[in-house]
């Protein structure tokens, strides 16, 4: 009975974020604040929606409509869904209420919030998607309509760096929809996603389903930064902060890995290409990135480009996850895509407010900052140890889960990728401490005074890091409902 | 009930303590804070010892998730150990009240001084490997900014190699719990190991082998062991010298500790017994022991040199655990006090001179002896210990390890140990009775009247005294020692 619900949580921001340009806000504070607190009822109602959606799921998926050809664009809920829409449904209100101070002195406010808020919808979309062509569907709205967030600035360096998103993601997708229309030409169905995927018939692996699954691989990979196709993550480092942290840490990227889930368990299925050559070169690539992202990072100095550098280390983390081909790697997966988009949503919250406060955007200028801003860099700390995997925090947890699943399948490779998982989280130490270090302790000749108009951003900002540093803890004590649920959605594991 | 509680009191009271300090504002006089911080520290002590009173006791605090308990236990190998870190930090926190008088930021030193000794109480306490990890990542963050007290250039830089050596090492240590959870239901450290009762294939064998393996290097870092042993060297010169006390003298046998529930606990002697991880793990040890005690021959900051010598005596702990036989792993109990208490008294010393002479250097200790006779005493003393005199203590535990040694029966490794051990021995005696000669026979040509003699601070000098009697009763009357390891050994070997 509620089955129209599902469209909603698309419509409303599509809807009412195309709104903000007519309703003409001006750019004073009255209009702003008139601004704000539409947005903010918005994105909010949207989020209850959505979580009133995980709680009361209609069983059914519902047809948009009909391409020619057995195609239709249809939405349906499932677990994974449910996944992917919890998180971004509980961190896009964080984040708004972070944009509305980190924008306020920017230009072009209406722009960037109706931008903003169509986005919410069409991540959205993606979520639910019941098939892969209404998946790519959204997937290639999602890079039209972030082009212009990440071009915000409109200088040289982010129309450049928009350019280079754009032309990453298209090829991307272009090769994505290549590999659909093998796998399209082999089923001949119209790729509805089920768990274990719709090629369980077919038993040997033949070559052009090897062609198909590495287009699809590679082409979704783009979003996922999987090298050597990670290029555009750390120049799209320019957008406004609240861009970067939401679109780069969360939706964007974390879309590239949901497709990849959605084309490995729900697509090709694990059976075929399990323990060949195809599943090795997938973890080679995916073991590879976790290194390349982690030493990157560590040689870059720029805040915002040395997380992105992370975030590419991160993300395959969960790469690695998917490749392993088991329900427990499966799990392992979206229980790190969990909790990964908390962690680096809230580093990238701290960097943005940094460069808010100070101005300073190198590392080796942040020296001292900690006493002037105890609150961000309280919560630098704490996400910063949550990344490197200190237990009591959320990525233990999860990294353990990504570990266990890699020791069960019992190969070389996969023991190859354990290890490198601790040289990553030793790197992550290496290159996130670096930054607390010099600001909790500047060195004995350090003069506080050379920093005295650097402080704490307001509450819009705060409340967000305080949230953010909450749930980081809780899921790190005590994560049983959480996995128990993810559990259920691998597909009842233990 | 009251068996939780003492427990958790343990942990808790430093840590309530170093809160104390940090937020009620009146603690900010330093005669106020110290007797605070003396109250925290002898409470935990008596804790500790009404601990070791009652019998053993084991709670699951939380469950990160379903195969990942928090669990605190309290056997006898968690209360041989909190009984050393609790009386060592009692000593050196009575020793530093004066000599932290010369240091800035002196409430912060003392803010993470207390935590660190609630870590490592955890640590000491932990019942399972992600409890016991979790402590371990505690006191790696909470005793680094102890190392870098002093805010210079070099200060920051040693912290942050011990920082990146520790996380490393801890990472390495961390394949135990994937892998034995893996393996093994059982999600606690019992004694004999975990893997008794488990049939392996061969493949499973050697994986496992290689996870211990890299589990020891890992710990070993903490431990100073050979190949990751450099931090050792670069922080203990910069920090304080009551940092570098309970560095040198608990927090690498907090890294020993590690070993022994890795190997004891989890894998089981038996799993690694005649394998080549053993004679890799024997062999490690003695590059270290000669390493270490070549290097700090050649060194000559005072500081420095003692940092080598302890990379040097802490593995000759970890040779004894290599071993895996009931006298050596007796000398390595014994060798863990012992050392300790002698390495403390050394860094004690070091401590006294530079706050009262300012001199770092060896060189520069010519008739030190005649200047602060106390000091150079308890100096002298515990360096015949080092070296292996009778009837001081490194005597017996020395005694026991060369005697383990001998009695595997595996050449060359057997004979290999006491060699490497004599050899290192002698060395010993180079770098620190060439210290003792020079502060107390400066030469003829010495001029006597320049001399002035210190006043040597009763602080400094009561915890000294106090280690040096224990390092001689210890010598004389072990006894009392080797009942408690002979009911540890009886319960793993």
């Amino acid at each position: 009975m509620y089955n129209f619900l599902i469209i909603l949580p698309i419509l409303i921001p599509i809807f009412f974020g195309g709104l903000i340009p007519i309703l003409s806000f001006d750019n004073n504070t009255h209009h702003d604040k008139k601004r704000e607190i539409y947005v903010a009822s918005v994105v909010i109602i949207n989020a209850l929606l959505i979580f009133f959606l995980l709680f009361n799921t209609p069983e059914n998926s519902i047809t948009l409509f009909r391409l020619p050809g057995n195609f239709h664009i249809s939405l349906h809920i499932d677990g994974l869904s449910k996944v992917f829409m919890g998180l971004v449904g509980f961190l896009w209100p964080l984040a708004s209420f972070y944009a509305f101070e980190y924008m306020e002195h920017s230009e072009n406010k209406n722009r960037f919030f109706c931008l903003y808020t169509i986005t919410f919808g069409i991540t959205c979309g993606i979520a639910m998607s019941a098939n892969l062509i209404t998946m790519y569907f959204f997937y290639e709205l999602l890079t039209l309509i972030t082009i212009p967030l990440v071009m915000h600035d409109m200088n040289k360096r982010a129309v450049h760096a928009g350019i280079k998103y754009m032309i990453y993601s298209i090829a991307g997708a272009a090769c994505a929809f290549a590999g659909m229309m093998i796998l399209v030409g082999e089923t001949g169905t119209s790729l509805e996603f089920k768990l274990g995927g719709f090629l369980n018939n077919v038993t040997n692996i033949q070559p052009h389903l090897v062609i198909a699954f590495f287009l699809c691989f590679f082409g979704f990979g783009v979003k996922a930064a999987i090298f050597p196709l990670h290029g555009w993550l750390p120049s799209a480092g320019v957008a406004p902060t609240p861009v970067t942290a939401l679109l780069h840490a969360v939706a964007v990227v974390k879309a590239g890995v949901f497709a990849l889930m959605r084309v490995v368990y729900f697509g090709f299925g694990i059976s075929i290409f399990k323990g060949t050559y195809v599943q090795y070169i997938a973890m080679a690539f995916a073991i590879w990135t976790i290194l390349y992202g982690s030493s990157m990072a560590l040689k870059e100095q720029q805040i915002k480009r040395r997380l992105a550098y992370s975030t590419i280390s991160n993300l395959s983390y969960i790469v690695f996850a998917i490749t392993l081909m088991s329900s427990y790697g499966f799990f392992a997966a979206m229980s790190h895509m969990l909790f990964h988009g908390f962690m680096k949503i809230t580093l990238f919250f701290c960097a943005g407010a940094i460069m808010h406060k100070s101005n300073k955007e190198y590392i080796p200028d942040f020296k001292g900052f900690a006493r002037k801003m105890p609150v961000t860099f309280a919560t630098f700390s704490i996400a910063s140890m949550a990344l490197t995997g200190v237990p009591l925090l959320c990525g233990f947890v999860s990294k353990y889960n990504i570990a266990i699943a890699a020791v069960r399948e019992n190969s070389f490779i996969a023991f190859v990728g354990i290890i490198v998982l601790l040289i990553s989280a030793y790197l992550t130490a290496k290159y996130l401490f670096d930054v607390v270090i010099k600001a909790y302790f500047p060195g004995k000749d350090f003069n506080y005074e050379t920093i005295n108009e650097v402080e704490d951003p307001s509450n819009y900002m705060k409340i967000p890091f305080i949230i953010l540093c909450i749930i980081m803890f809780i899921t790190g004590i005590y994560s049983q409902p959480i996995m128990n649920f993810l559990n259920g959605v691998a597909g009842n594991l233990f | 009930m009251i068996q939780e509680v003492l427990m958790f009191g343990a942990i808790l009271i430093p840590m309530i303590g170093a809160l104390i300090i940090g937020v009620v504002p009146i603690f900010k006089d330093d005669k106020k804070r110290n007797i605070c911080i003396f109250i925290s520290l002898v409470l935990t002590l008596f804790i500790v010892i009404l601990n070791c009173l009652y019998g053993d006791v084991s709670v699951t605090v939380l469950r990160l998730s379903e195969k990942l308990p928090i669990l605190f236990k309290k056997d006898l190998m968690s209360k041989w150990f909190t009984m050393l870190c609790s009386f060592m930090w009692l000593m050196v926190g009575v020793f530093s009240f004066e000599y932290i008088k010369h240091e800035e930021n002196r409430n912060r030193f003392y803010i993470f001084y207390l935590l660190t000794l609630g870590a490592i109480l955890g640590l000491g306490f932990a019942g399972n490997f992600v409890t016991l990890y979790l402590c371990f990542e505690f006191m790696t963050f909470l005793s680094m900014p102890l190392v870098l007290h002093s805010g210079t250039k070099e200060a920051i830089q040693a912290a942050k190699k011990y920082l990146y050596y520790s996380i490393f090492g801890a990472s390495l240590g961390l394949l135990n719990l994937f892998f034995i959870s893996y393996y093994s239901p059982i999600l606690e450290f019992l004694p004999g190991g975990v893997l008794n009762n488990i049939s392996l294939t061969q493949n499973a064998h050697t994986t496992l082998l290689v996870v211990s393996f890299l589990s020891i290097i890992g710990f070993g870092a903490k431990a100073g062991m050979f190949p990751l042993h450099a931090w050792l060297p670069t922080a203990h010169p910069v920090a304080p010298a009551p940092a570098s006390a309970v560095l040198s003298g608990v927090i690498t046998k907090a890294g020993v500790l590690c070993i022994i529930r890795t190997v004891y606990y989890l894998f089981g002697v038996d799993f690694i017994r005649g394998t080549w991880v053993q004679y890799a793990w024997i062999i490690l040890a003695l590059i270290t022991v000669f390493m270490g005690s070549m290097l700090a021959y050649n060194e000559t900051i005072f500081k420095k040199r003692l940092a080598y010598s302890s990379v040097s005596q802490v593995s000759y702990i970890l040779f004894g655990l290599a071993l895996l036989n009931k006298i050596a792993f007796t000398g390595a109990m014994l060798h863990m006090y012992f050392h300790s208490l002698i390495k403390d008294v050394l860094f004690l010393t070091a401590g006294a001179i530079i706050y009262l002479t300012h001199k770092t250097n060896v060189k520069d200790f010519k008739a030190m002896g005649k200047r602060m006779p106390i000091v150079m005493w308890c100096f002298t003393i515990a360096s015949l210990s080092l070296i292996g005199i009778p009837p001081l203590s490194g005597f017996i535990s020395k005694w026991y390890l060369c005697v383990g040694s001998l009695s595997l029966n595996i050449q060359p490794y057997a004979i290999l140990g006491p060699i490497v051990l004599i050899i290192s021995a002698l060395l010993t005696a180079g770098y620190l009775f060439t210290i003792t000669i020079n502060a107390f026979f400066p030469g003829n040509d010495f001029d006597y009247n320049s001399l002035e003699k210190i006043k040597e601070p009763k602080l400094m000098t009561i915890p000294m005294i106090i280690l040096t009697i224990l390092i001689v009763l210890f010598g004389l009357y072990p006894h009392g020692l080797l009942n408690i390891i002979n009911s540890i050994v009886g319960t793993i070997l």
